[in-house]
């Protein structure tokens, strides 16, 4: 017969304990402060690539047209 | 440095310089938005209009179809996600395609009117209205293809317009709609009200994907949403989901779930019931719901037999089918 298994965390593991915890931080941080393309109401926009944006609408390929339906707003801290 | 909100869709992204909405087409250059594909499509094609799907309007008829880069919905199992989830600079083939060259286009190939579809054409609305009203003068009819995420006021002046709306109900279910599509169910069901009120012909689909939103009891419920607020006479599609992009891991919607959903919505009330992506399938035809008479029938989305009277009416009964025939 055995016992029931036990876990003991020996002085060797810390290392990688404290790698395992590093990493959930990292993931949880990340997760908390968003990627580059916060969603939801009232704030969802993507980073672009302006610099090829702007080429491509210079040379003609993609247009530079006005939109409808916007409006200025005060610049939100970021 | 100035922010814009945009309150084209309910998004309503506010963006800073620089950067795009969540649609990734609609960009603020210099504090102003800039809508950056109008005028350059990246999909052109003529379709059958039963592609779109619409059954109750101009049966058997070409309509000519664009679609640009973008998309203010980000579904896991987009089908043309190569055009939706992209912004206008990372796409390799864009066509300059002014409104006036695509209304000339669309005369020029004998369709019948001009269908804004692949991408969701909210995503390009001045391009979509000032096409639209270009096609109307022409003689030709528009047609919406859109999973109707967008705001009142820009689609009723969208409706003024547009003759047609084929929508895009992905779920009766607003955690579907967050889960799957990163948006919401409420906007969806006001514009599809909005179309009814605006008096265009509307048509609406559903895409029935194997355990997300495939249960009878949502079916059930969306179906009796159709007929009360849009009336029994408005053609609802089930369609069939294929695995795709970021949706690999189900299987493709059976056979029966298809016939039992649509058996639902036939013994809800709801008068034209129909099944796509089964071709053959006696759900593909248009049937008289006073008598029964098959009044048009399909085969995928060839019209092989139209026995409608020129006034759109069942030629057994006379009973008048919902519609706009010519």
């Amino acid at each position: 017969m055995t016992g029931p298994r036990r876990w003991h965390v020996r002085r060797r593991d810390a290392p990688f304990l404290a790698l395992v915890a590093l990493t959930l931080a990292c993931i949880g941080g990340f997760l908390a402060t968003g990627s580059d393309s916060p969603a939801g109401p009232g704030g969802g926009w993507r980073r672009i690539d302006r610099d090829a944006l702007e080429r491509r609408i210079e040379a003609g390929d993609l247009s530079g047209r006005e939109a409808l339906w916007y409006r200025a707003v005060e610049p939100a801290r970021r | 440095m100035t922010d814009v909100a945009c309150d084209l869709c309910p998004h309503r992204c506010v963006i800073p310089e620089g950067a795009a909405g969540d649609c990734r087409v609609r960009v603020n250059l210099g504090g102003r938005l800039r809508a950056t594909t109008y005028g350059r499509p990246s999909a052109v094609h003529i379709d059958p209009m039963e592609k779109k799907p619409l059954y109750h309007f101009l049966p058997a008829a070409s309509v000519f179809s664009i679609g640009t880069a973008g998309c203010n919905m980000h579904c896991r199992n987009c089908q043309n996600w190569q055009l939706s989830q992209r912004g206008a600079e990372e796409m390799e083939s864009v066509h300059r395609a002014m409104p006036d060259e695509v209304v000339a286009l669309a005369r020029r190939e004998g369709c019948a009117g001009i269908a804004y579809t692949y991408n969701d054409p909210v995503v390009y609305y001045e391009y979509v209205e000032d096409t639209a009203t270009l096609a109307r003068a022409a003689g030709l009819r528009n047609v919406l293809v859109t999973a109707a995420f967008i705001n009142r006021e820009p689609l009723r002046r969208l409706c003024r317009v547009t003759d047609a709306a084929t929508v895009d109900v992905k779920a009766f279910d607003d955690h579907f709609y967050q889960e799957v599509c990163s948006t919401r169910l409420k906007p969806v069901l006001e514009a599809l009200v909005t179309f009814r009120e605006e008096k265009v012909w509307l048509e609406v689909s559903n895409l029935l994907i194997p355990s997300l939103n495939d249960d009878l009891p949502q079916i059930r419920q969306l179906a009796r949403w159709v007929r009360d607020e849009l009336g029994a006479d408005t053609p609802f599609h089930f369609l069939g989901f294929r695995p795709m992009y970021r949706m690999r891991n189900l299987p493709p919607t059976s056979q029966d779930i298809l016939e039992r959903a649509r058996r639902e919505a036939l013994d809800v009330g709801l008068h034209h019931v129909y099944i796509g992506n089964l071709q053959g399938h006696e759900g593909e035809s248009t049937y008289c719901p006073r008598d029964g008479t098959r009044v048009v029938r399909r085969v995928g989305f060839r019209v092989v037999e139209n026995l409608l009277t020129p006034a759109g009416e069942c030629p057994a009964c006379r009973k008048p089918i919902a519609g706009v025939w010519q």
